[in-house]
């Protein structure tokens, strides 16, 4: 197998029946190299199954996958498993071996010497946060439930693969030490160079950890996005539910404001330079509801039709008269701008992205689209 | 002083240092080919059902007599003394070591068979480095069951002529000599015993290790 | 070899008589044996289930008791009880009695903790718990012990010839000092069909105590040496 680089993988029209029940339904995916992608479903959807059929554990009835453009069924199973990390919430560890025992079983098989060994153990050790010294010759038993899930992943890096399978490997741990672990892993991830297929049926998760992530029911693949796409457009009204009001909720968090813009009609901006009897003529004219208005690019403040009728006299400019919207970066965090809105006392705000263009975020827009 | 200068005579005159060398021998040779055969038993069994099936209703019909009578039953076949003891021995106390064995690596939990699967062990690796060690405390099980067997029947061997500690038992029987049993009993009584504990020390350490239990 | 018989019919008669006697002693011997062992190691059990402290002892004694070889138990007789049947039966006893109390115990023991749980709930004493529950369900484990003591028993009956108990083993040892294997087989195949019918028989007795609902179909393997990995817990 290819090792040069994360690995890429790529489904094509899998299915798997079990009896009568179709466990995967036709599924056609690909995953980029060095993507974390998330399976995301309820219990029985096929995404586990979807996961191991990828390490052979599980053979497609019909239908192929490729890594590297290879078709798996022509590789040696033991040569490819040992070249995927395979993580799992049971964890799995063997109980007989020690820790350094476990992550160093595979690579001893395959032959890699015991110096290298040893330094390749505690360098994965410490990667996960367990410090070699205290935990190398330690038992599974005499571990907590977040170290041994640690030492699960240490154990599924030790052969340094360009592919991991993660199946709801957070899942068996209380909500607080998930939470953390996630953080961690997060962190870990770059420096981890490698594709990572991760299933999970926790909404938030699969939100905070994929860089894509695909809604799986009843063995299709519903609906592959960014977690921001899926949460703006979901597409379709199961998708919807299953994502559920909270988590966009909670979501803002991630959210940028950019993903919340309404794009500025150039047609409703007007120049602040112009004088208010001008504007007030180009207003009627347009029957618009509001103006935008900016000088030299720049979004100054927005003017509504009945300030136009109460502004003073013809010397006026029209943009000393505005009233002034507060400006945010296009990166900036939704929940961010929201709370400075709300603060402010103002419902509208404008958005501007570095090369000059922009949006308004109109905070009843951004209620009615997320509910 | 008095006791132990006639506990002392008495060993001389029926020359139990002999008669222990004997008996160990006997035993650490039955012994011996009961591991080693009843493992290999044991892994044969798990490989393949129908060996299984086979050799295990062999081996159970042998353990439903008694282990005299397996002895004496071969006699005809391999004569008196020395083999057909160890014969006995080592027929009688395959069953448990291979049976246990059997159970131990058919017991080892499926889910951490498939995680050795997936991590890219091949059936081999797997049936060394992860089945047997699991099935440690179980094989250690049926070998204290083997010791025990081993024991007895080397003990027997003495009244068909295979020497060890079961002939001046048996010589202290008919000749009446109080002391004579006395003495050699409670020594074998003793070895065996101590045997039995040694075993019993090593499935407890084998249970921990290999089994988890604290 | 040995001196053969002069006269064969009335050497057969003789021999056939004696057979006969010799395999009733064998029986008597064997089963009297047993049978004061269940009535003494089932209790024991029950009791190790009662009180901890008793439960530790009777399980280290009968630990220890069942590594001696069982020549060495039969020497021990001469000394302490004498020679002749009743010794005999006494080494007999004393050897079947571990595995009826090791694998009672087992069987007792670990009953559903919620059966024993609703029978006390529903006002059972203690022990009616035990006679009306736990031991009714163990009926499998308690026979495999019976059944594990009988051959022992079969075994010991024969080796008890050494100290003047009768039965089959004067006819192998006869044989054996003759070096006539016809007398030794003589001697010795009575006692294995008798220990296989007793083996039988047993497990039909089971079956015919078990309630119609609790019977299990019979194993593919029988294990009648099983009780040899309970016995060990």
């Amino acid at each position: 197998m290819d090792r040069q680089g994360p690995a890429n993988i790529r489904f094509e029209s899998v299915s798997k029946r079990y009896g009568t029940i179709t466990a995967v339904d036709h599924l056609d995916l690909e995953i980029n190299r060095g993507e974390l992608f998330v399976l995301m479903g309820p219990s029985g959807s096929g995404k586990t199954t979807m996961l191991r059929m990828v390490n052979r554990l599980v053979e497609p009835d019909e239908g192929r996958i490729l890594i590297n453009g290879e078709d798996i069924t022509l590789l040696d199973p033991v040569d490819l498993r040992r070249n995927i990390g395979y993580v799992i919430q049971h964890i799995g560890l063997f109980p007989h071996l020690t820790v350094s025992g476990n992550i160093g079983l595979v690579p001893t098989l395959a032959g890699m010497p015991g110096g290298l060994l040893q330094e390749r153990i505690r360098n994965l050790l410490s990667l996960v946060k367990l410090s070699p010294e205290l935990f190398m010759d330690r038992y599974p038993r005499e571990l907590s439930g977040g170290q041994q899930q640690r030492v699960g992943l240490a154990r599924s890096l030790a052969m340094d693969p360009p592919l991991l399978l993660m199946d709801e490997p957070f899942g068996a741990l209380d909500p607080v030490l998930r939470h953390q672990l996630q953080q961690e892993f997060l962190g870990i991830r770059k420096q981890l160079n490698k594709t990572i297929l991760f299933v999970t049926h926790d909404v938030e998760e699969a939100f905070r950890l994929g860089d894509r992530v695909g809604v799986v029911a009843e063995g299709k693949l519903i609906r592959v996005g960014t977690p921001e796409d899926l949460i703006m457009n979901p597409g379709s009204s199961a998708v919807a539910s299953l994502i559920g009001v909270e988590q966009k909720m909670r979501y803002l968090d991630h959210l940028s404001v950019k993903s919340m813009m309404i794009p500025i009609d150039p047609s409703r901006i007007l120049d602040g330079n112009l004088f208010i009897d001008d504007a007030r003529e180009a207003l009627i004219a347009s029957r618009a509801d509001y103006i935008i208005v900016g000088r030299e690019g720049v979004v100054e403040g927005i003017f509504y039709p009945h300030d136009l009728l109460t502004a003073g006299g013809t010397d006026i400019r029209l943009g000393g008269q505005a009233h002034k919207l507060p400006v945010f970066a296009s990166s900036t965090m939704a929940s961010e701008a929201l709370s400075a809105m709300k603060r402010q006392g103002v419902s509208i705000a404008v958005i501007s992205e570095p090369d000059g263009t922009g949006g308004l975020l109109v905070m009843d827009e951004i209620m009615r689209r997320l509910l | 002083m008095d006791t132990l200068a006639l506990i002392a005579e008495t060993w001389q005159t029926y020359h139990l240092t002999l008669r222990t060398v004997q008996h160990l021998e006997m035993f650490a040779l039955s012994f011996l080919i009961t591991v080693v055969a009843g493992i290999a038993l044991g892994i044969l069994f798990f490989s393949s059902i129908n060996i299984r099936v086979v050799g295990l209703s062999t081996l159970t019909v042998i353990e439903m007599i008694p282990d005299i009578a397996l002895l004496i039953l071969l006699i005809p076949l391999v004569g008196i003394g020395f083999p057909p003891t160890i014969s006995a021995a080592v027929l009688y106390s395959l069953l448990p070591v291979a049976r246990n064995t059997t159970a131990g690596l058919r017991g080892v939990s499926p889910d951490l068979i498939e995680t050795a699967t997936a991590v890219g062990l091949n059936k081999r690796d797997t049936l060394y480095h992860i089945r047997i060690p699991l099935a440690l405390p179980l094989i250690t099980a049926g070998v204290r069951i083997a010791v025990i067997f081993c024991m007895g029947i080397v003990t027997l061997g003495g009244i068909i002529g295979a020497g060890g500690l079961g002939a001046p038992l048996q010589t202290g029987i008919t000749t009446g000599n109080d002391l004579l049993i006395l003495v050699t009993g409670c020594w074998v009584t003793f070895l065996a015993v101590g045997m039995d504990g040694i075993a019993w020390g090593i499935s407890r350490f084998v249970a921990v290790r290999f089994g988890g239990r604290p | 070899m040995g001196h053969q018989p002069v006269c064969s019919c009335a050497v057969r008669r003789e021999t056939l008589t004696t057979l006969l006697e010799a395999t009733v002693v064998h029986i008597m011997l064997a089963y009297s044996g047993l049978a004061i062992a269940v009535a003494i190691g089932i209790p024991l059990a029950v009791l190790s289930l009662r009180s901890r402290t008793a439960g530790v002892i009777i399980s280290t004694i009968t630990g220890i008791g069942q590594a001696i070889p069982i020549l060495a138990l039969v020497a021990f007789m001469v000394p302490l009880a004498g020679i002749g049947f009743m010794p005999s039966v006494l080494v007999i006893v004393v050897s079947t009695l571990m595995p009826i109390v090791r694998n009672t115990y087992a069987g007792i023991s670990s009953v559903d903790p919620e059966l024993a749980d609703a029978a006390a709930g529903i006002g059972l004493t203690w022990t009616e718990t035990v006679t009306k529950v736990r031991v009714p369900l163990s009926l499998h484990a308690i026979f495999s012990g019976i059944k594990f003591s009988s051959i022992i028993a079969n075994g010991v009956a024969i080796v008890t010839v050494l100290i003047g108990s009768g039965g089959l083993g004067v006819i192998v040892l006869r044989g054996l000092a003759r070096f006539y294997v016809p007398e030794i087989l003589i001697g010795i195949l009575p006692a294995i069909a008798i220990t296989l019918i007793a083996d039988y028989c047993l497990s039909r007795l089971e079956t015919w105590l078990t309630p119609p609902p609790l019977r299990e179909k019979n194993p593919l393997i029988p294990h009648p040496a099983g009780t040899g990995t309970l016995a060990h817990r």
